[in-house]
């Protein structure tokens, strides 16, 4: 088991610019916690598997591995940063940013934009019109084999979460359960994205699934009840509403 | 057998489920989608670019899509990678060759729903009607009230203080913006009630 490394932070706070180095302003998938992340930034402060923020230039989106450790086979310590992703306000130039083309190979991923992959280094970079969309901080090549799973594909990173243009999400659940008896909902979606779920309530407590596609509710003590669960999964988020049933 | 009634009043074409087909007529007929395609179609409807088929409402493109005939499937599971960004539609209706891409993961419901949202493209008689055409369309309507409901500032396109691209192109803004709101309005799957669909 991989214990994410202690150090001393560096934040350049009020920097304008935006950083590349191994990581984000220091934060390194695969070393630094979630705890690093608070501590530097004051937020992801809720125990759920991502969080995101608006820091100076730039929408931050940050996942940590969780209690399940599904995605890393139980090698990494729950809350470990697994993934920062970067949304520069404004797209910028490879120039500005004070990398060089030749230190990626390019995957393209549709009809006009590319992902660029330094694998060395542990970052995927979104293209278009030569310009950097969103930079997508993972675990270097030195560490990657620790989760090789999560890391694999690095370019998956930067494609679309959505195959249809419409980025949309669709939630299933039963109309009707009885109290105490399981309750699941799912969301559909095809393909596996690397970000989470994230799920919330109306009522009621979530026993397993957070941040996966399916998750399991206890509706004990809920006779008469309507649960909505409601799924965000990057900038989509959709509902689904089940009826516990009076015994 | 209520359902089998229903099923039997749908237009039947061996090129689409049953079930997505009633799905989605019983979604068209609603007086509010009524409502909301009348006022979309009515703004980019165009001497050059008329509805298809002529004067129709958005249940007349579905019944004109239905009728094209069973000699293609009108659900294809292979991205069309030349109608990327202009929606998940291929060929026109007019001449008998629309087909729309959905997942091929799609649920009954979902891939009804991506039929009612294709629809609105593939209305246009000559060239799909845009996202950014549908966007404005709505956009310069009393439906723009509804975005604050279902779309953050962040997403919205036409919010020149708060929107923020996040990687989208333009296209995809305004594809969102029309979807979200029109999905209040024209869905297969409805959501609870207070819940709606949001992007954020």
């Amino acid at each position: 088991m991989i214990r994410p490394i202690t150090f001393i932070f560096f934040v350049i706070v009020g920097s304008a610019n935006t950083s590349v180095a191994k990581g984000w302003r220091e934060i390194v998938p695969l070393h630094s916690t979630r705890q690093d992340v608070v501590r530097a930034f004051g937020h992801c402060n809720d125990s759920v598997p991502s969080c995101e923020f608006n820091y100076a230039n730039e929408f931050v989106h940050i996942e940590f591995a969780d209690d399940s450790q599904k995605r890393c086979n139980g090698a990494v310590q729950p809350e470990t940063v697994l993934l920062v992703e970067v949304f520069p306000k404004n797209a910028v130039s490879l120039k500005k940013l004070g990398l060089k083309r030749r230190d990626f190979r390019a995957v393209k991923l549709d009809r006009d934009t590319e992902a660029y992959v330094d694998e060395v280094n542990g970052l995927v970079l979104k293209i278009r019109e030569g310009r950097v969309l969103q930079l997508d901080h993972i675990a270097s090549d030195k560490d990657k084999s620790i989760c090789p799973a999560y890391y694999d594909r690095p370019e998956e990173f930067a494609q679309d979460i959505f195959l249809s243009h419409v980025p949309v999400i669709n939630v299933s659940c039963p109309s009707s359960v009885r109290a105490g008896g399981p309750l699941t909902f799912v969301a559909d979606l095809a393909g596996e994205p690397r970000i989470s779920f994230l799920w919330r309530l109306s009522v009621g407590k979530i026993m397993n699934g957070q941040g996966t596609r399916t998750i399991t509710v206890d509706t004990s003590g809920l006779e008469g009840k309507s649960i909505v669960a409601t799924v965000t999964l990057g900038r989509a988020q959709a509902s689904c509403e089940t009826q516990v049933a009076v015994q | 057998m209520l359902l089998e009634l229903i099923v039997k009043s749908v237009p039947q074409n061996p090129g689409l489920d049953p079930s997505v087909s009633t799905l989605v007529s019983n979604a068209l007929s609603s007086s509010d989608c009524a409502e909301f395609a009348r006022t979309v179609l009515d703004a980019v409807s165009s001497k050059k670019n008329p509805v298809f088929p002529s004067n129709g409402n958005l249940l007349d493109v579905f019944n004109a899509f239905l009728a094209q005939g069973g000699n293609h499937p009108l659900i294809t599971r292979n991205k069309p990678s030349g109608s990327w960004g202009y929606g998940n539609s291929v060929g026109k209706i007019k001449n008998g060759d629309a087909a729309i891409f959905s997942l091929n993961k799609g649920t009954t419901g979902s891939d009804a729903d991506t039929v009612i949202s294709e629809l609105f493209h593939l209305a246009g008689q000559n060239k799909y009607y845009t996202d950014e055409q549908l966007a404005k369309a709505v956009h310069n309507s009393s439906y723009a009230s509804d975005a604050t409901a279902v779309i953050a500032p962040e997403a919205n396109i036409f919010d020149k203080q708060h929107y923020q691209a996040r990687g989208w192109r333009k296209d995809q803004a305004y594809s969102a913006y029309f979807h979200y709101i029109q999905m209040l309005h024209c869905t297969a799957v409805p959501q609870p009630p207070g819940h709606p669909r949001r992007i954020n």
